[in-house]
């Protein structure tokens, strides 16, 4: 794995995208390229916490902006740069993205070309589950 | 990273996600988990697919192919609802990452199953890799199985 991309837009959701991507750069030896899609006056703010967060963990980042609709630049972007992977929160900025759990992730999981990792905030915890009743080793 | 965990069936895009979780296990160092879910008794009136007996068969199949390419592996069976199922196992393992296939192309079985990889997203607290556009190396000599309904992807 060369490239990770990880799309950032200054939600919550994003930093757990930005520490999920860098994490899996550390381990793989791969590069970030942070995007930041521009809707408006948060792209200097989105771009530079993701940036600092890879060079405290030693990961080569490099950050871009893109214009249009979310997950078309992002996509696009993927294929321009030949991505191995996107990263995504699990829910961007706006209210109508908070309010369908994540429009733009669910949109790039069902059209990306490649994989796509979907980060979870680190605070989330499900209901306990039993534990499974057979295992091969 | 550690543990990957790698939801696995019968389907084509499970072999995507097995692909992947040996790449990324090769590159970063970690031991993979291949996990699959038994269907409940119900989902077999529903599909007519008793996917028990098929469970040891794909890990099986899934920890060899690992092996040989040098990732240390190992198999889990898991029984009742797969999101659910799976999420929790990643939880109580503090897996690193869970990595299941492609949602279901076909309507009815989503329809009828539910997108396992939409239902593990929801409930799991450690990042999902959906395995999209990953070429598989069984798949390309026909080794896929027909896939159940209900599967990870």
């Amino acid at each position: 794995m060369k490239l990770i991309l990880v799309a950032t837009d200054g939600s919550d959701a994003s930093r757990d995208a930005i520490r999920a991507g860098a994490g899996l750069a550390q381990s793989t030896g791969a590069s970030l390229l942070f995007v930041h899609v521009v809707e408006g006056e948060t792209a200097a703010q989105a771009l530079a916490p993701a940036l600092e967060c890879a060079s405290r963990l030693g990961v080569c980042a490099e950050a871009e902006l893109a214009t249009g609709r979310p997950a078309d630049a992002i996509l696009d972007l993927a294929r321009e740069r030949g991505a191995d992977m996107i990263v995504v929160g699990s829910h961007g900025r706006g209210f109508v993205d908070r309010i369908l759990c994540g429009s733009v992730s669910a949109e790039l999981v069902k059209r990306a070309d490649r994989p796509v990792l979907v980060a979870r905030p680190p605070e989330y915890l499900p209901a306990q589950r039993p534990e499974p009743k057979r295992q091969l080793v | 990273m550690h543990r990957i965990i790698a939801a696995i069936d019968r389907s084509k895009g499970s072999l995507q996600a097995e692909e992947l979780a040996i790449r990324l296990a090769l590159e970063s160092g970690a031991a993979i988990e291949f996990v699959t879910v038994s269907q409940p008794p119900l989902s077999l009136a529903f599909t007519g697919v008793d996917t028990s007996f098929e469970a040891n068969d794909t890990l099986d199949a899934a920890c060899r192919c690992a092996s040989a390419a040098g990732v240390r592996a190992s198999g889990t069976i898991l029984r009742g609802c797969a999101g659910e199922e799976i999420a929790g196992h990643a939880r109580r393992r503090a897996a690193d990452v869970i990595i299941v296939g492609p949602r279901e192309h076909c309507l009815l079985r989503r329809l009828i199953a539910g997108s396992v990889s939409r239902s593990v997203m929801r409930l799991s607290a450690v990042p999902v890799l959906v395995a999209g556009g990953v070429p598989s190396v069984r798949d390309a000599r026909g080794e896929a199985a027909t896939a159940p309904l209900g599967s990870p992807a």
